[in-house]
């Protein structure tokens, strides 16, 4: 998979490049014939960061997805859903931090933005905090997932931090307790793992397993 | 413009005078590559098609390989016409043609078009050596002062006029006249503002109906490109359509901004293996899908 940003100047693109060249890999294309999904970045970093190791892990695949990350954040950047339904996109993932919802409000939250830029839900299948929903505009069908966090990670607000405060658990151990018992959220204690985090990524992209 | 581009017309300011197509070759041309089958694809193309479609009607501009030479027809018609339609056309469809691919030979002086000026930073000294070609009109029209007390309002300089005047021998240059009575060479001016100069008097010299600015933004910063917005809304109050081209989402937001309700239209244009494909979008749709996380200028992948 390899990744067409659509903001150039964006610094979602200056992360995804930048991690890019510590791992030595190259995910993002500068020319795309067809495009067919997009990714939707609702919250920044590290979002973009470990979208670069997911499109490296997923290079076989060939398929190019376009990113876009909106002016809006969170939770309001469904509302843009309809713009992205160009070309033949029949999927839109979208990633997004929980904030402070629990997570079937967010859910309510989600769908209520859908229905009111007029789509219709045909269909959700939730898996955790994966939910992925067939829906419909217009005559034209397409599939929307939204991802965010880890139940097992102990912080009450739940962000994509919690897929990699996970990796740092299993690569540092018990040495990372204490970051996770004097931190507030996910975030605040990823942050105080930066010196780990080049250590971690590059554990992420030489073990897929991992 | 209601009118297929005509590769014939006479340009406006160039100097020796030049055909439209010599202009481009003579912009394109990378040390002597002078022939005019830069006009097709790859070179190899046996034929090529320019068509403008306003209103119900569709104006276009055909070039033919025939043996050595390359044909130039034009027609009008209601529907966008194909390659194939060139075995159809007719004689009096023929404008001109490109003998041995070197030559020009017009054959017909058709599709009058509105005085057009062209403009990019690469045309600067030939705009020069058009200016000094007609400088008594240059300073008896009084453009030299308007021009130079206008640019003045972008720097930390007072300028009165401009002269032409020998620069250590005896060929004459063209420089800024300042307030306390020294001369800066236009040359030795910021590549901005020597541009901004140039095409003043140019417009000033020309007064054309249509101006084509090619990459507006060269060497501007923001307060010129502010300078420029206000320069280009007073050309459109005055009736001139005014078509720039950019790669700078600032120049389009700020230019097209200020011109907003003078019906302007913003065109992606994207090259894709020898077709020029366009999207028409108001600055509304532009700042919309910015919001969305999409730049217009990288944007051909969702919009074309």
């Amino acid at each position: 998979m390899k990744l067409y940003p659509f903001m150039t100047v964006d610094s979602v693109v200056r992360h995804i490049v930048r991690v890019s060249r510590w791992l030595g890999f190259d995910v993002l294309v500068s020319v795309v014939e067809e495009l067919r999904c997009f990714i939707v970045i609702g919250d920044g970093t590290p979002e973009d960061e470990i979208l670069a190791l997911i499109a490296y892990h997923l290079n076989g695949v060939g398929k190019v997805i376009g990113i876009a990350k909106p002016e809006f954040v969170g939770i309001k950047v469904f509302e843009l859903i309809p713009m992205y339904l160009v070309q033949k996109v029949g999927s839109i993932l979208v990633l997004i931090d929980q904030e402070d919802y629990d997570v079937e409000v967010l859910i309510k939250e989600v769908e209520e933005r859908l229905r009111g830029h007029g789509i219709a839900i045909e269909s959700r299948g939730n898996k955790g905090r994966l939910v992925v929903y067939d829906c419909e505009r217009g005559g034209r069908r397409f599939r929307l997932i939204v991802i965010n966090g880890l139940d097992e990670i102990p912080f009450e607000r739940h962000m994509v931090e919690d897929h990699l405060l996970k990796a740092a658990k299993i690569l540092l151990g018990e040495q990372i307790d204490d970051v996770f018992s004097k931190s507030r959220d996910a975030k605040e204690a990823w942050k105080k793992l930066y010196q780990y985090r080049e250590d971690i990524y590059r554990k992420l992209r030489n073990d897929k397993s991992f | 413009m209601k009118r297929a581009p005509n590769p014939f017309r006479k340009v406006s300011f160039e100097f020796p005078p030049m055909n439209a197509v010599e202009l481009v070759r003579f912009m394109h041309e990378t040390l002597k590559s002078e022939d005019f089958r830069f006009l097709l694809h790859n070179y190899m193309a046996e034929n090529a098609l320019i068509s403008c479609k306003v209103g119900e009607r569709v104006y276009s501009t055909m070039f033919a390989v025939r043996g050595n030479r390359i044909n130039v027809y034009y027609v009008e018609s209601t529907l966008v016409p194909t390659l194939e339609n060139l075995s159809s056309l007719k004689i009096e469809n023929l404008i001109g043609y490109f003998p041995d691919f070197r030559r020009i030979e017009e054959y017909r002086e058709r599709m009058p078009f509105e005085n057009v000026l062209l403009f990019q930073s690469y045309l600067v000294r030939m705009g020069w050596d058009y200016i000094r070609s007609v400088w008594a009109t240059v300073v008896n029209s009084g453009a030299s002062t308007r021009v130079a007390r206008t640019v003045s309002k972008l720097v930390h300089e007072n300028y009165l006029d401009l002269t032409l005047e020998p620069f250590f021998g005896d060929e004459v240059g063209p420089y800024m006249y300042l307030d306390d009575g020294r001369r800066v060479r236009v040359g030795d001016l910021g590549d901005g503002v020597r541009g901004l100069v140039t095409l003043m008097l140019l417009y000033e010299l020309v007064k054309p109906g249509v101006l084509l600015w090619d990459d507006v933004e060269a060497h501007m910063n923001p307060r010129m490109l502010l300078f420029v917005a206000r320069w280009v809304a007073d050309l459109v109050d005055k009736g001139v359509q005014v078509v720039l081209s950019t790669h700078s989402i600032e120049a389009l937001r700020t230019i097209a901004g200020l011109v907003e309700d003078k019906d302007v239209r913003i065109y992606l244009l994207t090259l894709e293996r020898g077709v020029l494909k366009s999207k028409g979008l108001s600055l509304r749709d532009v700042e919309e899908l910015w919001k969305a996380g999409i730049d217009i200028r990288v944007g051909e992948p969702y919009l074309l």
